[in-house]
């Protein structure tokens, strides 16, 4: 595959985030499968390495080796705050939750990221998301793109 | 882990919302909890909710 970056001062790159923007824009031109699949790739890289920058040198860093527990399409570009680490219910046991109570309209209160949303999406009609965060839901609204989802309404609201 | 003092908003008033418009509620709680709170919880707000001739089934 015709690679740009072969063109690139490689040594004056500290991190693979700076890598992927630098190649981004290299490829921005270019239209072809191939660059396609390069995008989509540093795509994946730079987000997992922001995402990877919240847990250096930090206690948490047993949540990161849970990620794919958490998000089986995490190096998708899952995009997670701090808090849902913690709160994230692994995605096969909300798979299980959404198959067993599946009905045709869902609210979700306090949805966060979406671990149970968009699993209750793939198996309902219409899934409300309500959060009072909006910067979950901005994150929400991503991993929804990642998993495809176009039957999900988020609401920035206080759920009471 | 006290349901009503530990939890912001309490459980009471998150199961007083949700009855007000739906019959079938999921809540995923953690592991800590005082099992005999919670039904005691449900059973005060079924009561308060639902009509008495409502069915109602607890799984944990």
């Amino acid at each position: 595959m015709h690679c740009p970056v072969l063109h690139l001062q490689e040594n004056s790159l500290t991190v693979a985030g700076d890598v992927a923007r630098m190649l981004l824009m290299v490829t921005s031109v270019k239209t072809t499968p191939e660059e396609k699949i390069l995008e989509r790739t540093l795509n994946l890289i730079e987000s997992s390495a922001g995402n990877r920058s919240l847990f250096r040198n930090s206690k948490l860093d047993y949540f990161w080796h849970r990620r794919y527990l958490l998000f089986e399409r995490f190096d998708y570009g899952v995009q997670l705050d701090e808090d849902s680490w913690f709160s994230a219910l692994p995605e096969a046991v909300a798979q299980y939750l959404a198959r067993r109570v599946s009905c045709p309209t869902v609210l979700v209160g306090y949805c966060g990221v979406g671990c149970e949303a968009l699993r209750f999406a793939s198996y309902c009609t219409k899934v409300l998301a309500v959060d009072a965060d909006s910067t979950k839901l901005e994150h929400l609204q991503t991993n929804a793109a990642i998993y495809g989802v176009d039957n999900l309404q988020i609401l920035n609201h206080e759920f009471l | 882990m006290d349901l009503e003092e530990d939890m912001r908003p309490k459980l009471s008033q998150l199961l007083a919302k949700a009855l007000s418009f739906a019959s079938n509620i999921v809540l995923l709680l953690p592991t800590n909890i005082d099992e005999q709170q919670l039904a005691t919880l449900f059973s005060e707000a079924l009561q308060k909710h639902l009509p008495k001739t409502t069915s109602c089934c607890l799984e944990v």
